[in-house]
């Protein structure tokens, strides 16, 4: 099979430190951010339930989007 | 750093069978016990119950930050495969073939129960002959189908599935608020509870102490045994080793897509599961308002007291006349019954869901059906998994297909066959098992294989050290906890949140017990036992969140044991 050298993969430390902090402060703090509202939602609630969730979508997209312009870069210097 | 990796000549393939490929990573990283038992679990926990999506989801992220990149490049098809590639250690590869083993034949243990559930629930069968025709199903899937096959028909079926509750969720949403758009409506649902249940609670007809409510959090489980249940699901998920074989032999930009894809897709079916108890508890809480007589109680519940997975006032809610009986028995005999007096295992909920919520008897067997299908077929990952590392380590091979199949059947046979025992003891809930599964996974391969992937100097010394203490401190706290409560809390007093007061009350029961006699000693060492249960923990932390204190000593042992028996320089690389 044909290879060619890529960038390997790097530890994505801001991604996972922002994982951290979703996934462990959001719900800790739930019951003080159910003061506001979202969607008719109490927004510690709506967080741990579902907007922790799509954040996470984000960091995964981003963190994608991060790899590929590496990738990208590293081919195009040769 | 640079390291060869096939190249990514053309991503077109991987880019349009993305989804498809994703379908089946997500199969697997959100096994169907917690797909149709997450749901039971908020209605019975409230907001705590939140815990289980939350961890799930965040371990398909972590799957696919800190895993998929790394494990991408390697040349073995399976996790066990990897270890052994990458440390090199007989011991390693025996020890990790057992831990692998356990963990996904104790997931086993969860599918056969919900499939036995659901089966006893279709047929009238008995429990234990159900668990035992969906045992003999899931070997015969097993030894019929080939792998490719059977990873595609179970994402096709946990696909199928998933699209069975979103119509649910979607019917509800509309029929209750004209609104099919189930994460947005069942807003309304969560402040219509409320109302309910503080009514209920001022008319006498609920007890605050078995109410939880959806929104209130930390009234089940303290903040630190929440997040770390969210930690032991995550870092199961993320090392889940029925997830490898679909990420394996790729290219890491492959590999990340796909894992986004499953992401995308546990998500959407995650944010539903919150949607679905909510509507779950509306139903429930809108029948108790009702104030309906101990003779009034719906077919539904009747049906599953039959299975054992209701009862009304303390007994088995096996049709209309016995739950009269039950409840003119209790010391203040309700006229009408309240919420303390039915109990519904959180097991059932969202398999009764359509029935409590009058969907339609279609709708009911639709979920069943597509619930049944998917609980077997999506068995046979773990299975082979779970065989094909035993075979590993037995035979010394990279189990790479060309393992004989007579042997995978045998294996695979003894391995059904214990979880087939383990599902007909019904040892806790569907969820609880699958969730201890995902924990002790993790505990014994998170640092194994984070370090192989990311650190150097990781060595077979620190792995097989890393192995042992995590998952040896985790059965240490689940097995002694439960089963010897008394001398593991007389031997770790020091570190229980229980306190003083605790201690003092503990070393009262023991005195009681130690001066009693026959009988009476019998009923003392219950009392003791029973107490001592209550607060044989360390700081607090629940069983299912033992993954606080086995992973960070996992990664403790890795480190030390790597560091004291590596030569600077002399790595290998992942």
């Amino acid at each position: 099979m044909a290879t060619q050298q890529t960038p390997g993969a790097r530890l994505p430390i801001v991604a996972l430190l922002s994982w951290a902090v979703l996934v462990f402060a959001v719900p800790a703090v739930a019951l003080t951010l159910n003061i506001v509202d979202v969607l008719a939602f109490p927004l510690g609630y709506f967080m741990t339930s579902q907007g922790v969730l799509l954040l996470l979508v984000l960091i995964g997209w981003l963190s994608l989007r991060h790899a590929r312009k590496r990738a990208a870069r590293a081919a195009a210097d040769g | 750093m640079a390291i060869e990796e096939p190249a990514a000549v053309d991503e077109r393939p991987a880019q349009r069978f993305g989804a498809l490929a994703g379908a089946g990573v997500a199969a697997n990283s959100l096994p169907v016990v917690f797909l149709l038992g997450v749901a039971g679990i908020i209605f019975a926990w409230g907001y705590d119950g939140l815990a289980f999506a939350l961890g799930l989801g965040a371990g398909s992220s972590l799957l696919q930050l800190l895993v998929a990149p790394r494990l991408a490049i390697a040349k073995s098809p399976t996790l066990w495969g990897y270890l052994n590639e990458r440390y090199r250690c007989r011991v390693l590869r025996f020890l990790a073939a057992g831990a692998i083993a356990l963990a996904t034949t104790m997931l086993l243990v969860a599918l056969l129960m919900l499939a036995g559930l659901i089966l006893a629930r279709l047929t009238g069968l008995d429990f234990t002959i159900a668990v035992a025709a969906a045992a003999a199903a899931t070997f015969a899937c097993y030894v019929v189908l080939n792998p490719g096959v059977a990873r595609v028909m179970g994402a096709g079926a946990f696909l199928l599935l998933g699209a069975v509750l979103l119509l649910i969720a979607v019917l509800l949403s509309a029929q209750y608020y004209g609104l099919p758009l189930p994460q947005f409506a069942y807003a309304n649902a969560l402040w219509q509870i409320q109302g309910i249940e503080e009514a209920l609670l001022e008319q006498d007809l609920a007890d605050p102490a078995v109410m939880k409510p959806l929104l209130a959090p930390f009234m089940t489980l303290n903040p630190l045994s929440f997040a770390g249940i969210v930690l032991g699901l995550a870092t199961g998920v993320a090392v889940w080793p029925a997830v490898a074989p679909s990420l394996v032999r790729t290219t890491r930009l492959s590999a990340q897509r796909t894992a986004l894809c499953a992401l995308l897709i546990v998500v959407v079916l995650l944010t539903l599961l919150p949607a679905l108890a909510a509507y779950g508890r509306l139903a429930f809480m809108t029948l108790m308002a009702e104030q309906i007589s101990s003779s009034g109680v719906p077919p539904w519940l009747t049906a599953y007291g039959a299975m054992g997975m209701a009862e009304a006032c303390g007994r088995p809610a096996l049709d209309a006349a016995v739950v009269v009986a039950a409840c003119a028995d209790l010391p203040d005999a309700p006229t009408v019954l309240r919420v303390q007096d039915i109990s519904l295992s959180p097991d059932v909920l969202t398999i009764a869901l359509p029935e409590m919520a009058g969907l339609g008897q279609g709708v009911s067997i639709a979920l069943a059906l597509t619930g049944l299908a998917a609980a077997v077929l999506t068995a046979l990952a773990p299975l082979a998994a779970g065989a094909n590392a035993v075979l590993g380590a037995i035979r010394g091979w990279d189990v790479n297909g060309a393992t004989p199949r007579l042997h995978a059947y045998a294996v695979g046979a003894v391995l059904v066959a214990i979880a087939a025992a383990g599902a007909a003891l019904r040892p806790g809930t569907i969820v609880e098992v699958g969730a201890l599964a995902m924990v002790l996974g993790a505990a014994a391969l998170f640092p194994a294989v984070v370090g192989g992937l990311w650190w150097r100097r990781a060595n077979a010394v620190g792995a097989v050290a890393a192995l042992v203490v995590g998952l040896g401190l985790a059965l240490a706290y689940l097995v002694g906890a439960h089963y010897f409560p008394v001398a593991f809390y007389e031997a770790t007093s020091a570190l229980s949140a229980a306190g003083e007061h605790g201690y003092e009350y503990f070393s009262e029961l023991k005195e009681v017990w130690l001066a009693a006699e026959d009988a009476e000693q019998q009923a003392a060492w219950i009392a003791l036992n029973q107490y001592a249960r209550d607060i044989a923990d360390w700081w607090g932390i629940a069983p299912l969140a033992v993954g606080l204190i086995a992973l960070p000593a996992g990664f403790l042992a890795l480190i030390v044991g790597s560091l004291l028996t590596s030569k600077r320089g002399g790595v290998t690389s992942p």
